[in-house]
């Protein structure tokens, strides 16, 4: 039996053939250091990266390829932003949905004296979401970080109005769109938002290992991690320049072109087409199990203005890592159990001690998959 | 190497490149050599013509070259 995979929301599988082409070509044929050397397969492995990292400012809307800053992952991009802005003192505000890339830098801050308020996101009223945004500000609030899709529940923040507000009071925006890039188009040409982080494998359909800080503004944080850039190398002092600041020691040189390339493969596809079709799917998802009895959901039937594709369920009555391990187990399929790294998402919704079912199709998805899935959670419940 | 750009790292060397290709000017990325001037040990771009004109450009798209040496 072939295994029917829900897990998209932690990373997406399978990936596009053209994907796993290019990260096996950079590896055949250009694996050299890039911007380490001056040989041809330096020069060409550095012609590679530079051009995963136009297609990644091309996607976003940035017009200067070195803002975009290349990373181990999501998590480190919004760490760079945290931890290279916030000084003693400062006041951050977050919302109710964050993940824990966000919750744990600033916890772990406020041993230095930087403090952090949760704005509640209201499903289905943006106008009440802005106004606990607007109300946590106070004199000392110099960031905004927020998720721009929570990756519990899939509800949609209003990203925009918040950074627009932020904007109002010299609050700097730093938006986590781990869940979101890829699926939901992102113009940072028209937008108030500051820094973007992205995770390279799950909408973008890179490999594990890498993601992108998308600097759109001129505040450029401090360097979490300092060393060896391979430019000005007679100086002690970290180069300020982008986006060698952030950029020390050696790239995932494969990780950077399966990124670009997944990039690539979104854009041909369309992202809306991907989009329309994963939430298509979820509603039907949805749909069917809203008639079950025995089944919890946690949102208003998902559509795109106001959900990204995510959706959580529980069986009443079982643990929804016992769901997910009969649903492995006895139909061979992959959800995503627990907590999701999100606890004040699973606060707000309550189920911090239960967790959810998290569901997330891909764009390989099919029919087949979500009626498989639905005959499934109906015989186990 | 006379008719070397020196740039202040890879990525702006590979734009640069691009930038001057766009205006006909063949250009090709070189490791800069280590010397005590600042900026060294890193790339640059080797024209063989047209070096100031290139610097013109480059500076429209406000990319400030940290160095030159120029035979033309």
């Amino acid at each position: 039996m072939t295994m029917i995979y829900f897990d998209n929301g932690a990373t997406t599988f399978p990936k596009p053939v053209s994907v796993i082409n290019s990260i096996n070509t950079a590896n055949k044929r250009f694996g050299a250091n890039p911007g380490r050397g001056g040989h041809k397969l330096a020069i060409k492995a550095s012609e590679l990266v530079y051009n995963a990292r136009k297609v990644t400012a091309e996607f976003f809307g940035v017009s200067n390829p070195e803002k975009v800053i290349f990373s181990l992952n999501c998590t480190t991009a919004i760490n760079t932003v945290i931890k290279g802005l916030l000084n003693p003192g400062d006041h951050v505000i977050i919302s109710s949905l964050e993940h824990n890339a966000v919750l744990r830098p600033l916890d772990k801050l406020k041993a230095k004296g930087i403090t952090y308020s949760v704005a509640q996101v209201i499903e289905g009223d943006n106008d009440e979401t802005l106004s606990n945004f607007r109300n946590a500000i106070n004199e000392k609030t110099k960031l905004l970080v927020c998720t721009y899709a929570s990756n519990v529940v899939g509800i949609k923040l209003p990203v925009e109005r918040i950074c627009s507000m932020c904007h109002q009071y010299g609050i700097l925006c730093c938006v986590d769109a781990a869940q979101s890039a890829g699926t939901v188009p992102i113009d940072l040409s028209d937008s108030s938002i500051d820094y973007l982080c992205v995770s390279g494998h799950k909408g973008l359909y890179g490999p594990m290992g890498i993601g992108a800080l998308i600097i759109n503004c001129d505040v450029i944080p401090d360097s979490l991690i300092e060393g060896g850039t391979g430019s000005n190398s007679i100086d002690y002092a970290q180069p300020l320049i982008l986006p060698d600041k952030f950029e020390s020691g050696t790239n995932n040189f494969s990780g950077i072109i399966g990124m670009g390339e997944g990039i690539k493969f979104v854009s041909s596809y369309g992202q809306m087409k991907i989009y329309k079709k994963e939430i298509d799917l979820l509603r039907h998802v949805y749909d069917k199990l809203k008639l079950m009895k025995n089944i919890e959901l946690y949102t208003q039937r998902p559509n795109i203005d106001y959900y990204v594709p995510v959706l959580s369920f529980n069986v009443k009555g079982k643990n929804s890592e016992e769901v997910a391990d009969e649903l492995s187990s006895k139909y061979n399929i992959a959800v995503r159990a627990g907590l999701h790294c999100a606890p004040l998402a699973h606060k707000s919704i309550g189920t911090l001690n239960t967790g959810t079912v998290r569901v997330v199709p891909s764009v390989f998805t099919t029919n087949y998959d979500i009626n498989s899935l639905i005959s499934a959670v109906y015989k186990i419940i | 190497m006379d008719n070397l750009i020196r740039l202040a790292s890879v990525t702006e060397a590979m734009k640069s490149k691009e930038i001057l290709q766009r205006h006909n000017i063949k250009s090709a990325i070189k490791r800069i050599p280590p010397t005590n001037e600042r900026y060294s040990c890193g790339y640059g771009l080797y024209i063989p013509y047209k070096v100031y004109e290139a610097i013109d450009i480059l500076g429209k798209y406000g990319i400030s070259p940290v160095g030159h040496t120029a035979g033309d």
